[in-house]
């Protein structure tokens, strides 16, 4: 998969992963879906990691990248948490996923995944950024990632503003859901949902559910 | 006679040459030389207060003939957010402060953040501490004082010497006279109560003390404050005018007898 990526880049745009920012909180959804080529061989699962007590990360990509690189930056977090006492703030943890998915590019090592990277800082408020394969970064209110992200952005921009309550943001999120099983070709019974706030991670739908 | 004490001095010579060894009474020689040169260099005085750091230092002219430099032997900016004060060998000065600089920059590319100051000290500190452990290499003969503001601690002042050691302080001194000064600071210091004004005024009474007063005009002296106008760290060195206005007051209090 890693050596052809193109090839790899078909297989990833099928999953689908979706976020926004609502008031004082961050909401991200992926489909639940592990699928090998044309087989599925699981429902449930979870493809959205806690970084840290105020961080998500969702992908969408090679599963085998999933567990590595996401367990990778994930441990590497909590190490500058241990080291300084204070975790990295949303903003620099985007910029150092960023650059280490820049450094995978030229290093044979690329990093085939998708990224949306949700948390919520005392500073800042929620936050949501996009980032993707080929390390392209951009703090976003509302973002799709993948071939459902076709069908899932004119949903997103018609019905996301600003100060969306978590309830709002959840039946926007079941439109997505809606429009997926609607016209996408892929088959996508279960999709996993979970938020992020002041108070810290919370999962408002399993993978599998 | 062959006392004790004359046991450890000419047993002391066998443990000077190699950094990276421990003598017999478990000190590491070389480390403590580099303190001993640091203690002939020109004095330097941080002072924290509510509105920024202060940072003083007193500049050795070896020679009239010394063409005056633009850029100063103590002070230097290590990023937008934090400066240092440095005592001792110069050149190795030099040295850290670029390495300094390098590490707030690396940090920056990875995080596009500004450095927490305590990091910036920890990373060059680690670097120090690799000189008295490996490499064979002398260690570094200069003492550093750092001046910074970020969002996790606001303004904060740190120390390091040669060993690789740091810590946080409210008003310190490197170079020589330093016990004079930290006594000093230590009687005039008061922890949450000093403004910009009262921490400059102090700083320049301590160098006044410390060095050959009757000498010390403003052009000897290098000051600069970190404070947050507006919202933006600001790095300021003083201007000589406003140098000497704070010198001509130490020094008048002094003639009065001011204790």
């Amino acid at each position: 998969v890693k050596s052809s990526p193109a090839g790899a880049a078909d297989m990833a745009q099928i999953e689908g992963v979706i976020g926004l920012v609502g008031k004082d909180f961050t909401m991200l959804m992926t489909d639940s879906n592990c699928a090998d080529s044309i087989l599925i061989r699981r429902h449930d699962y979870d493809k959205i990691l806690k970084m840290d007590d105020h961080k998500l990360l969702a992908m969408g990509g090679d599963h085998a990248d999933m567990v590595e690189f996401g367990e990778l930056i994930q441990k590497n977090m909590t190490l500058y948490e241990l080291r300084n006492g204070f975790p990295l703030s949303t903003h620099a943890a985007a910029n150092y996923l960023r650059g280490e998915v820049a450094h995978g590019l030229r290093s044979g090592g690329m990093v085939m995944l998708d990224f949306l990277l949700g948390g919520f800082d005392e500073h800042a408020g929620p936050s949501l950024f996009f980032l993707d394969y080929l390390s392209a970064l951009h703090k976003v209110d509302k973002v799709a990632h993948g071939y459902p992200a076709m069908f899932v952005t004119p949903i997103l921009d018609r019905e996301w503003k600003p100060d969306m309550t978590e309830a709002e943001a959840f039946e926007v999120m079941e439109h997505c859901i809606t429009a997926i099983r609607e016209r996408f070709l892929v088959s996508m019974p279960s999709f996993t949902i979970k938020v992020v706030d002041r108070n810290g991670v919370r999962v408002l739908r399993k993978p599998g559910e | 006679r062959l006392g004790r004490a004359a046991v450890s001095v000419t047993m002391s010579r066998r443990y000077d040459s190699r950094t990276t060894i421990f003598s017999p009474e478990g000190r590491l020689y070389q480390v403590e030389y580099a303190m001993e040169a640091i203690s002939h260099a020109g004095t330097a005085v941080g002072i924290l207060s509510n509105e920024g750091v202060v940072l003083a230092a007193e500049k050795k002219i070896t020679s009239k003939l010394l063409e005056p430099s633009k850029t100063s032997e103590k002070m230097y900016m290590v990023d937008e957010h934090v400066a240092c004060a440095v005592a001792g060998i110069t050149a190795d000065a030099n040295i850290l402060v670029n390495y300094a600089r390098q590490a707030a920059q690396r940090y920056t590319l990875t995080y596009q953040e500004p450095m927490p100051v305590e990091q910036l000290v920890q990373s060059l500190c680690d670097t120090k501490q690799g000189y008295t452990q490996y490499g064979g290499l002398r260690p570094f003969g200069v003492s550093v004082l750092y001046a910074g503001w970020d969002q996790h601690h606001g303004f904060q002042l740190y120390c390091s010497d040669p060993s690789g050691n740091y810590g946080g302080w409210m008003a310190t001194s490197i170079g020589a006279s330093t016990q004079a000064a930290q006594s000093i600071m230590k009687q005039d210091y008061k922890a949450g109560e000093m403004s910009l004004q009262e921490a400059l005024q102090l700083a320049v009474k301590v160098l006044a003390k410390t060095c050959d007063s009757t000498s010390l005009s403003a052009d000897k002296l290098d000051i600069a404050t970190v404070t947050r106008p507006g919202g933006q760290v600001l790095y300021s060195p003083l201007p000589e005018a406003e140098t000497k206005v704070l010198l001509d007051k130490a020094q008048e209090e002094a003639a009065s007898g001011d204790a």
